[in-house]
């Protein structure tokens, strides 16, 4: 019931997020998308147990890939690969202090950015293949990503926490 | 094969969740298709959150913009009110400083238009025009800058007075609407004679001494005679007003307004040469006990 629980709220954090950077985006000038969400991944991969944070996820990479309108299956491939890249960098450091999980969703956001880049240059038609020169807007959302997320973060953890919450079990 | 199944369930699940949607990225990414109904739903989730957002966000930044912009207008409005009163200021200042130059400039003309009198200005530095006494008013300039008594202090508007009191460096100026002063005139236009006398209040003077049979109609201009050996003859005095000719005597009344607003004297002229010399002069003689 929790893993269902943290699933839906990782989903529903990442529907608001993406909502509020689009609005943030459009009132700031709108030439960069705020990746607000990204965190989510990553905090799945803090928080989450395998399965369960790759279903949540996948769920989160379905809602990108409608919300930002890349190819299908490109964001649940990355996000995916995202929340095992994070559950597996989580044991090199102490990813879950703020300025931690701060770095490690900047490089996410640099590792998914590129990961997205790449894999549309490999499958576009030249003509249409997207410039290496966006590695820069890249940079910068991997750096507004760090930066929001241990905000993100603050929320998820406030929301999560009765997640946390071990059930009493009954004495023999 | 179940058990199999079991013991590589996180494995295989994984696996799914990221080879799938690479396969279905990379059979559609070439054929891009329309829009599906599950991004038309997140859009339609998404829309209005990011419309809620944008409007909670605006109206906010619009808020805080116009508190800010109202606490930048109050004090500009003040910074404006200051720089207004001290513009005021400045403004009146200015404007007594034109006022004064155009009365120097005015007294400047009079005294040039008269080369063979030499004048002494002076500033009214005080003003004494009490009912029961006498309608003075006192100058910066007093013995010591050359002034004497029964000296002639005229304005460029007419004749104010003469001096009457002195001290080192003030005077007082006994002014024409004083009962006790007196100044021989001309009527300019018919050269008639008459005397003007004070009436004790800064109103209009008493027309004397006009004979029955002169010519004087209202709005005459009357000039000094010189014949009171106190003003030289020429200078304006006033206009004569509501004449009234009784049915028997030797003489006409009138009134007369004074050429110079005594009760706006801001700056005279004091004739100190060419004026005649009041020891000898009938007035004052006649005051002098």
């Amino acid at each position: 019931m929790r893993t269902a629980l943290r699933t839906i709220l990782a989903v529903a954090a990442a529907l608001v997020l993406v909502g509020l950077g689009a609005a943030l985006s459009h009132l700031l000038g709108g030439s960069l998308s705020l990746p607000l969400a990204l965190p989510v991944l990553v905090w799945l991969g803090l928080e989450a147990g395998v399965v369960e944070g790759a279903v949540a996820a996948a769920a989160v990479g379905a809602l990108f890939d409608a919300a930002l309108g890349g190819p299908v299956g490109l964001h649940v491939f990355l996000s995916v690969m995202l929340f095992l890249a994070s559950r597996a960098a989580s044991g090199a450091f102490d990813a879950r202090a703020g300025p931690g999980f701060g770095l490690l969703s900047g490089a996410g956001m640099l590792a998914f950015g590129l990961g997205a880049l790449v894999l549309v240059r490999y499958v576009s038609p030249a003509e249409a293949a997207p410039r290496w020169g966006l590695a820069a807007r890249v940079v910068a959302q991997a750096m507004i990503a760090g930066l929001a997320a241990p905000a993100v973060r603050l929320v998820l953890d406030r929301f999560g926490a009765p997640l946390e919450r071990e059930e009493p079990r009954l004495q023999p | 094969m179940l058990a199999l199944l079991r013991r590589y369930k996180e494995f295989l699940v994984v696996a799914a969740l990221v080879v799938v949607p690479l396969g279905v990225f990379f059979a559609q990414a070439r054929h891009p298709s329309e829009r599906t109904p599950g991004d038309r739903l997140v859009l339609a989730l998404t829309s209005p959150l990011e419309k809620a957002i944008d409007w909670t966000v605006t109206g906010a930044l619009s808020a805080w913009r116009r508190y800010a912009a109202l606490g930048s207008i109050r004090e500009r409005a003040e910074q404006l009110s200051r720089e207004v009163n001290r513009l005021k200021a400045e403004a009146s200042g200015l404007s007594q400083l034109r006022q004064e130059n155009e009365r120097l400039e005015r007294l400047l003309a009079f005294a040039r238009a008269r080369p063979d009198q030499q004048t002494v200005g002076a500033h009214v530095i005080g003003v004494r025009m009490d009912p029961g006494g006498l309608q003075v008013v006192t100058i910066d300039r007093g013995a010591e800058d050359g002034l004497k008594r029964m000296m002639p202090v005229v304005t460029a508007d007419g004749v104010v007075g003469r001096v009457h009191t002195l001290a080192a460096h003030s005077a007082d100026v006994l002014l024409i609407v004083d009962r006790n002063s007196s100044v021989a005139v001309r009527v300019d236009r018919s050269r008639a004679r008459a005397n003007v006398r004070g009436q004790g209040g800064p109103g209009p003077c008493r027309l004397d001494y006009a004979l029955r049979s002169d010519d004087l109609i209202e709005g005459d201009l009357l000039v000094t005679s010189g014949t009171d050996g106190v003003f030289p003859r020429g200078l304006p005095v006033g206009k004569v007003t509501r004449v009234r000719r009784a049915g028997y005597g030797l003489y006409q009344a009138a009134e007369v307004v004074p050429a110079a607003d005594v009760n706006k004297l801001e700056e005279v002229l004091v004739l100190v040469a060419g004026a005649p010399s009041p020891e000898h002069t009938p007035a004052a003689q006649a005051q002098t006990p």
